[in-house]
């Protein structure tokens, strides 16, 4: 579809500016940046030789030129501390992040969506209230405070919940559904932290929208025609307050990431988020920059998904008007 | 005045007028005291004690004046550059207007924690530091939100009539454009500066703000992690007045979006 | 067939009360047609939404609405919604606004079809097609699968009318039909509902702020001011003999008299 492809050429340049801040990034840390990209094994003859290769005296904008022709290749560099190449070390983490955050979107649209919807159904009475006072607390409480205090509640004092991790390490060897098991044993509590803060920002525009569209003539229209007040509220004002909240699931997208990869750290999630945190504290510059380049990929990926979707969903503009009669 | 007003204003205003006052008092919040450690809250120590005797409440009061002056200060910087920033994209409108936007975008798809992390771990860790770096990362709201207003208020009548009067650009646009966009930053102000003592709490956990032995609501967290389960008070009571803090902020913010927008309810999900 | 007694309105909010409707009476026997006139905020349209029992919980009401004999302001919510569309039907002034963006034409009307005959699906949409092919709309049978934004102003406001009288109502109301459309276009529309309601003999009231486009088409014309319903006759008596000052002024603001 036209409007796929023309959001898709529209992201190239964002990429691009992402990865040009991520380079910048890259010169703003101390030491060379040329070592970066070098396997740690190389001979200072080879390194001296890959300098001249890459013009390390040439003007910032070739320098970029020659770190992006890598890049393209799928070389990210090498890890400081470990020497493994940082492309291998990101692939390695991004089925935990994506799985996590896979998870708690799904959840907190399933939860965000009735709730909103029956928030501006029920406007101004307690349920309203009570609501709209708990998202605003969702919004306000620390998400990485909350995890410590699910920790200290389900693991600690419940002993219900392991603290972190992804997996029993003692189940290698176990049938894969007792792995799973274990896994999601392990998802639950970074899962719900993210969700609670998610939910929160969502109801609140969830319960707008519909208060806005319940204001709608074609909702009065509806009830003129007999329609009843559940397939009012479910089928007409519902696919209405659909639409706003794709876009602004796109547009908090990265703080919905930006928020999981301080849980994974909390949690010991084994995904970008934990690999990003341990490389600020180790000064782990190319998997740090990595993360920061893949992230931003990350949440263009799903603001394009998010327009997309939209402009399939709404039929002002996934059907063109015909000529005017 | 709405009861989540005032427990805003009281609630705000009393942790403005402690933390402005206490270090008259004669205690010092870094004083050890090997004979209270990790005690629980009493009458002595009404918020308990940490790992090194040292009084909680005390340390709670220190790290409100941080968080505040954090909040103020890097809302500010936000604002100046949001504000100039979208002040001038709206203006030009055209092909500057788009090379702008399209750098906002590409700022916001970045994630900004870890530029900030980065940017900590390069310099040195400190509240200047600090403040500069959240103030730099979070402007590209307001700047989105100001260019609206101004593309909006620049095809209104009235700014075609100041022109038409011979006033000058500039004038038009400081004397009578800016003033027009104030009440939607100041209301985005206040969910800012929630926003950034919430980074600030972040940064200063993970040790990469404001540097102990001075408190902060932050490092008494990080400092609260190996204690859990032994001392919950520890990490309960920064938690709490972190999420006080900011919820205060937000009820602010959407109270006085409420007062001063008649139009609030329809304007609120919009996108730029 | 309907009456409406004493009917008071007020819209209550913190700040100060709206008095929107102020004890107004009238009537209308099956077959007949009743114009309401008065400017925009005299009150005429919220005296409409409730009869349709439609005004929001912010207003009180008092006085007496009967139909048929049975007072629909004790009616419960279900009870109520066998009245709507079924036997009070409603146009509104915006068509594009009034039908949901989100949903084809056809899906709404085969919808409201089903609700009020009981009928299958595909005996539905039928009906709906035959509708629209009343109002005129070419090609129905294909463009029932069409959104509302891919019609006109006038042709939504054509579907509007074929949707309400799916409904078979033996009383409709229609609040400014042709407010938002342009002037050959709303020449069309009112066409067409003379038409259909001299075909239906069904009961209609009219509202409009036009005293001309009312006078030509209601047997009797009640003039609305500041929510009381300042004059009330039939549309020669007003013109001939107009009681109230509104009414004078109503009447010098026509251009040219067209009866």
């Amino acid at each position: 579809m036209s409007i796929i492809a023309k959001r898709l050429i529209q992201a190239i340049p964002l990429v691009f500016g992402a990865s040009f801040v991520s380079f910048l990034m890259m010169h703003l840390a101390p030491g060379d940046p040329t070592i970066m990209f070098m396997d740690p094994s190389v001979s200072q003859n080879d390194l001296d030789q890959v300098r001249e290769n890459l013009g390390l005296n040439a003007p910032l904008l070739v320098q970029y030129f020659h770190w992006v022709s890598a890049l393209l290749q799928g070389n990210f560099g090498y890890s400081y501390i470990t020497g493994q190449p940082v492309f291998d070390a990101i692939c390695e983490r991004l089925p935990a992040t994506l799985m996590l955050s896979v998870a708690s979107l799904s959840l907190i649209l399933l939860i965000t969506f009735p709730l909103g919807i029956l928030c501006g159904y029920k406007k101004d009475t307690w349920v309203d209230d009570s609501i709209t006072i708990f998202s605003f607390l969702g919004l306000s409480i620390p998400t990485f405070w909350l995890g410590l205090m699910f920790i200290l509640v389900f693991s600690l004092q419940l002993d219900w919940l392991p603290t972190s991790g992804f997996m029993d390490p003692l189940l290698r060897d176990a049938p894969w559904y007792q792995q799973l098991a274990s896994v999601l044993r392990h998802m639950a509590l970074p899962l719900l932290t993210i969700t609670v803060g998610g939910i929160a920002g969502l109801i609140r525009y969830n319960r707008f929208s519909m208060i806005k569209i319940l204001a709608q003539d074609y909702i009065t229209a509806a009830r003129a025609r007999g329609l009843s007040e559940r397939r009012i509220c479910f089928k007409h004002a519902l696919k209405n307050a659909l639409l706003p909240i794709i876009t602004i699931l796109g547009l908090d997208l990265p703080s919905l990431i930006g928020g999981s990869f301080i849980i994974e750290y909390i949690f010991s999630w084994p995904g970008m988020g934990q690999l990003g945190v341990q490389a600020v504290f180790q000064r782990d510059y190319p998997i740090l920059m990595a993360t920061i380049f893949f992230s931003s990929v990350l949440i263009i990926i799903g603001n394009v998904l998010a327009d997309v979707s939209y402009a399939m969903a709404d039929p002002r503009i996934s059907s063109p008007r015909k000529g005017a009669a | 005045m709405t009861p989540k007003l005032w427990f805003s204003m009281v609630f705000l205003g009393g942790l403005a007028v402690l933390g402005a006052l206490v270090p008259l008092l004669p205690f010092d919040p870094n004083a050890i005291d090997p004979e209270a450690m990790v005690q629980p809250p009493s009458i002595v120590h009404w918020f308990g004690t940490d790992d090194l005797g040292r009084d909680i409440l005390l340390r709670s009061l220190y790290g409100a004046r941080i968080s505040l002056v954090v909040g103020l200060v890097s809302v500010s910087i936000s604002l100046m550059i949001g504000v100039s920033i979208g002040l001038i994209a709206g203006f030009m409108g055209g092909l500057g207007d788009a090379i702008i936007m399209r750098c906002i975008d590409v700022m916001m798809a970045l994630p900004t924690l870890f530029l900030i992390l980065m940017v900590q771990v390069v310099l040195e860790p400190s509240m200047l530091n600090v403040m500069v770096v959240i103030g730099a990362t979070s402007w590209m709201g307001m700047a989105r939100l100001v260019r609206a207003e101004v593309l909006s208020i620049k095809e209104r009548v009235f700014v075609t009539a100041c022109r038409a009067r011979g006033i000058a650009e500039k004038t038009v646009l400081m004397k009578h454009i800016l003033p027009h966009t104030l009440n939607p930053v100041i209301v985005a102000a206040m969910l800012g500066m929630g926003g950034a003592i919430l980074v600030e709490s972040v940064l200063s956990f993970l040790g990469l703000g404001v540097q102990p032995p001075h408190a902060s609501w932050g490092n008494m967290l990080e400092n609260s992690l190996g204690y859990l389960r032994s001392a919950p008070w520890m990490a309960l009571i920064p938690g709490v007045l972190i999420t006080l803090t900011v919820l205060s902020l937000n009820f602010l913010g959407d109270g006085l979006w409420l007062l001063l927008d008649p139009k609030a309810k329809e304007s609120h999900v919009k996108r730029s | 067939m309907l009456s409406v007694r004493n009917l008071d309105v007020q819209f209550a909010s913190k700040e100060n009360t709206v008095h929107a409707v102020k004890g107004i009476s009238y009537t209308i026997s099956p077959g007949e047609s009743l114009g309401i006139v008065g400017e925009s905020g005299s009150g005429k349209s919220v005296s409409a939404m409730a009869i349709m029992g439609l005004l929001p919980p912010t207003a009180t009401i008092s006085g007496d609405i009967d139909f048929n004999g049975q007072s629909l302001r004790d009616l419960s919510n279900k009870d109520y919604r066998r009245i709507r569309g079924k036997k009070i039907g409603y146009i509104f002034q915006n068509p594009l606004a009034a039908l949901n963006p989100v949903f084809t034409v056809g899906n709404q009307m085969i919808e409201t079809i089903q609700i009020h005959h009981g009928v299958t699906k595909p005996e539905a949409r039928d009906l709906a097609i035959d509708y629209l092919n009343k109002v005129k709309i070419t090609d129905a049978h294909q463009r029932i699968d069409d959104y509302p934004h891919q019609f006109s102003l006038g042709m939504c406001q054509r579907i509007m009318i074929a949707m309400t009288l799916s409904m078979k109502p033996e009383l409709l109301i229609a609040d400014e039909p042709t407010a938002s459309l342009d002037v050959t276009t709303q020449k069309e529309i009112l066409a067409l509902m003379d038409e259909l309601t001299a075909e239906t003999n069904m009961a209609m009231m009219f509202i409009s702020h036009d005293l001309a486009v009312v006078s030509e088409r209601c047997d009797t014309v009640g003039v609305m001011h500041l929510g009381t319903m300042v004059e009330m006759g039939t549309p020669k008596d007003i013109f001939t003999s107009p009681k109230n000052d509104y009414t004078r002024t109503l009447i010098d603001a026509i251009p040219k008299i067209s009866f």
